[in-house]
């Protein structure tokens, strides 16, 4: 049972602050133009665009790991590009990231994925072995995979890898956990398995969710806010703000492109 | 290090030194991950090792007794075969074997990580990569590439005698006394130096080309190649400013006298 969604926040200070983002590649073609974007607390937003839209560019500029031509982006009311390595890395602690292959160290075993947070960053759960175990296997068990806990990354389906994964990105309780493409490459039951996780347990936890995705499927289960980026076909709109809103917004929407998305996608599931 | 940015030569010295320095004592799971290494790197390259070692420890011994037999001089033989050995052929030998299997080795497995996302995974939780991924690795080149210098050295005197045996007819006790008295132990030592400074030049390229890589599953293939040529390169270009400093430093010691 998927708990219901918080009560939204109208005076809330944000927890994602995107101001005037733009990334230019080396060849002078712009992949983000001027997004500007505020996720509070208790959002499922959803960045949604099509092939070349930038949205795993915004994705990398969001945990910090590439650095945007211009624009700002606060997390947690911090500047994650400006600060010091060490409090980056301190910040990064509220921020659980789902990777689109899932990104498990294939070397480790489930338990010690998940485990890994834990000993990076509280030294006094990952010195006392019964309690780290514990901890881990209680995280698992909210993915239905403390049967596998030593199981290696190799010998699980791509479903189960998105869960695991899903508990390493959630084991430290993050304020906020950005997903990349959660659901690409599962089939329809084990689809909806992880917008079914991604919701309950970040509700559970009050975590807020960004995910970034091309699911129309997903979107409509999860979302609760979102934006549209214009993908590379829309030539000058690419990288541009083509929609941002609720749920509700984007089936009403007049916008040709956001329409022209949302049709496309539904006569391919119908067709697929 | 700059998160996501590329990894330099002196950012993975740096952070290496840093990761070291400020935590001397390591977990338990790096513990696991540097033996499990040192185990792949020393122990299964033994017969690899071996089987070289010996061949060019009789080589080596059928050259110099062949030459040296026309000057009366086919006694010098085990001494010659041990300062070569253990100054040159040894320490390169070794190299060789080692940048061909672990070298390589490493360089794939950092890239396929690169690729996959796990060291974005790694450096988004927080995890220092060069403490928890090189770190083990580093600490396993450069204990184990000394300890198969050394195997080298044992095995290519062994074979270098099992020539002299035969053509000389030369006995254990016989070799061991030509090669080794009076002593001259600082020939094992520089090397084995050398080896543990050649783990460190091929371990660090070997990170870098990883680390860097980028693309689809084919920059695996690209990068191992590209990590043993360059290795191979800058291992035997080391050798010889090493080789040349030894003998500066002779000269230097042989003019005060």
């Amino acid at each position: 049972m998927i708990p219901p969604p918080p009560a939204p926040m109208p005076a809330a200070t944000p927890l994602l602050v995107v101001r005037n983002l733009v990334k230019a590649f080396p060849n002078g073609t712009n992949v983000l133009n001027g997004v500007s974007l505020d996720i509070f607390a208790g959002d499922v937003f959803t960045v949604l665009g099509g092939s070349g839209c930038g949205k795993s560019t915004l994705l990398n500029i969001l945990i910090g790991v590439d650095e945007p031509t211009s624009g700002t982006v606060h997390v947690l009311g911090q500047n994650i590009h400006s600060l010091p390595q060490r409090q980056r890395k301190r910040l990064m602690r509220d921020v659980g990231v789902l990777f689109q292959s899932g990104a498990l160290l294939q070397s480790l075993t489930v338990a010690e994925n998940v485990a890994l947070p834990f000993q990076q960053h509280h030294p006094k759960i990952s010195r006392d072995r019964d309690l780290l175990e514990d901890t881990v296997l209680m995280k698992l068990r909210a993915v239905k995979l403390d049967a596998h806990a030593q199981k290696y990354p190799r010998e699980l389906s791509g479903g189960m890898k998105k869960r695991a994964a899903l508990a390493r990105a959630l084991a430290l309780d993050p304020k906020l956990l950005i997903s990349d493409e959660p659901t690409s490459g599962l089939d329809p039951v084990s689809t909806k398995e992880i917008d079914d996780l991604t919701i309950t347990l970040s509700r559970k936890s009050g975590t807020t969710v960004v995910v970034v995705t091309h699911d129309l499927l997903s979107f409509q289960r999860i979302a609760t806010r979102g934006i549209m980026l214009g993908a590379e076909r829309d030539g000058a709109l690419r990288g541009t703000v083509l929609l941002a809103g609720s749920r509700e917004d984007f089936f009403a929407s007049e916008h040709p492109l956001v329409r022209g998305f949302f049709h496309l996608k539904e006569a391919g599931d119908v067709q697929g | 290090m700059k998160l996501g940015g590329e990894y330099t030569y002196a950012g993975l010295s740096a952070s290496l030194c840093r990761g070291a320095l400020e935590r001397p004592w390591l977990p338990l799971s790096m513990w696991k991950a540097f033996f499990q290494r040192s185990m792949i790197i020393g122990v299964r390259a033994v017969p690899t090792v071996f089987l070289m070692a010996f061949c060019v420890g009789s080589v080596l011994a059928m050259v110099l007794v062949e030459q040296l037999q026309e000057l009366n001089m086919e006694e010098t033989v085990p001494r010659l075969v041990w300062i070569i050995l253990n100054q040159q052929l040894a320490p390169m030998l070794a190299a060789v074997v080692f940048i061909g299997r672990s070298v390589s080795g490493s360089a794939a497995e950092l890239a396929n990580m690169k690729i996959g996302e796990e060291i974005k995974a790694l450096e988004t939780m927080g995890v220092d990569v060069s403490r928890y991924l090189l770190l083990p690795a580093l600490g396993a080149f450069v204990v184990m590439l000394p300890v198969m210098e050394i195997y080298t050295v044992g095995i290519g005197l062994l074979g270098a005698h099992g020539v002299c045996s035969l053509v000389m007819g030369m006995d254990a006790n016989q070799f061991v006394l030509r090669a080794l008295v009076p002593p001259r132990m600082q020939d094992a030592f520089i090397g084995a130096g050398k080896s543990a400074v050649f783990a460190v030049v091929a371990a660090m390229i070997a990170f870098r080309k990883g680390l860097n890589a980028t693309g689809g599953s084919d920059a695996v293939g690209r990068v191992a190649t590209a990590a043993v040529v360059s290795s191979l390169a800058a291992v035997t270009l080391v050798n010889a400013v090493i080789t040349g400093l030894q003998n500066v430093l002779i000269a230097a010691h042989l003019m005060n006298k």
